[in-house]
């Protein structure tokens, strides 16, 4: 099975002689080079370990904090406060929508290993084309949940015989 | 051993009147994904417990997927949707049921308190590194 996305390309089959033989078919054709076993994809990180396979994008939400001026911000434990009310169509506090929309979109790539803000980002993203105070308000919760919490990564536990 | 493979919070674009009804709508949703993911498992060859699992946190709406009876609650659900119930009777699908507070599924739909968000997400296998070395 190949996955390419421009000029990256990762692989995965269950005969390893024929991954060796398309690794090699590849490389007369097109100029490239093998980094062995995935370790990062598209600002995935992928790490191989005694209990399976752990998938976060560590770097990514820290460039995303930093980028957003949220690097030093007090971490909160959760992500949405839990009775918020957002009132849809408010006439004042208007933000900028182009950092709105940089914003939520980048929260919508975390969500690739983070399911846990994907209920927070569900409910920001609803505001994209009017966006608000209020609503910027929940993002940066949302970003200061993340910045307690870069070290979670999704685990795929390794198959065990018992 | 259990991960996550696909997930989704979104709104829902229909207005539903009860909870039965909500919780058949998104189960219809899940149903779909389910039957996709099996494709691709067919695929691959690879083995795994036929039928899909659907685990639904609302016994009404397990009930209508099983018995077409339609009154006071059920009878606005659209004929769409019964999409679900003929996968039920077709055996590619099989509802079953779980307690609230074991539906990993809730962190996807309404803030949670922080003991309750940390449960749910370590269920879901997100997990911090040194837990586990």
């Amino acid at each position: 099975m190949v996955c390419l996305y421009v000029d990256d390309l990762i692989m995965t089959g269950d005969e390893e002689v024929e991954i060796e033989e398309f690794k090699e078919s590849m490389k007369v054709v097109f100029e490239m080079t093998d980094l062995e076993i995935i370790d990062y994809f598209l600002g995935l990180e992928v790490v191989h370990t005694q209990s399976g396979i752990l998938l976060h994008q560590k770097k990514y939400i820290l460039v995303v904090l930093k980028k957003f001026n949220m690097a030093d911000c007090n971490p909160v434990p959760t992500l949405v406060i839990t009775n918020l009310k957002l009132t849809e169509a408010l006439e004042e506090g208007v933000v900028d929508a182009s950092l709105y929309k940089q914003l939520v979109g980048s929260l919508i790539y975390v969500c690739n290993s983070r399911l846990d803000i994907s209920y927070g980002v569900g409910l920001v993203r609803r505001f994209m084309t009017n966006p608000r105070a209020p609503y910027l308000l929940v993002d940066k919760h949302i970003l200061r949940y993340l910045r307690g919490t870069t070290e979670l990564a999704l685990h795929y536990p390794r198959k065990t015989n018992s | 051993m259990n991960a996550p493979v696909s997930w989704c919070s979104k709104k829902q674009n229909v207005v539903a009147l009860s909870l039965c009804k909500v919780e058949f709508i998104a189960s219809v949703e899940a149903a779909c994904q389910g039957l996709w993911l099996e494709s691709v498992l067919e695929e691959l060859k690879l083995n795994y417990r036929k039928p899909v699992q659907l685990l639904v946190d609302n016994k009404s709406t397990i009930d209508t997927s099983k018995n077409p009876i339609s009154h006071g609650k059920s009878k606005q659900i659209e004929t769409k949707y019964h999409f679900l119930r003929d996968q039920v009777m077709k055996k590619k699908i099989e509802l079953m049921y779980c307690f609230t507070k074991e539906q990993v599924a809730n962190i996807f739909t309404k803030p949670l308190k922080q003991s309750r968000f940390e449960k749910l997400r370590d269920l879901l296998e997100l997990k911090s590194p040194d837990v586990l070395d």
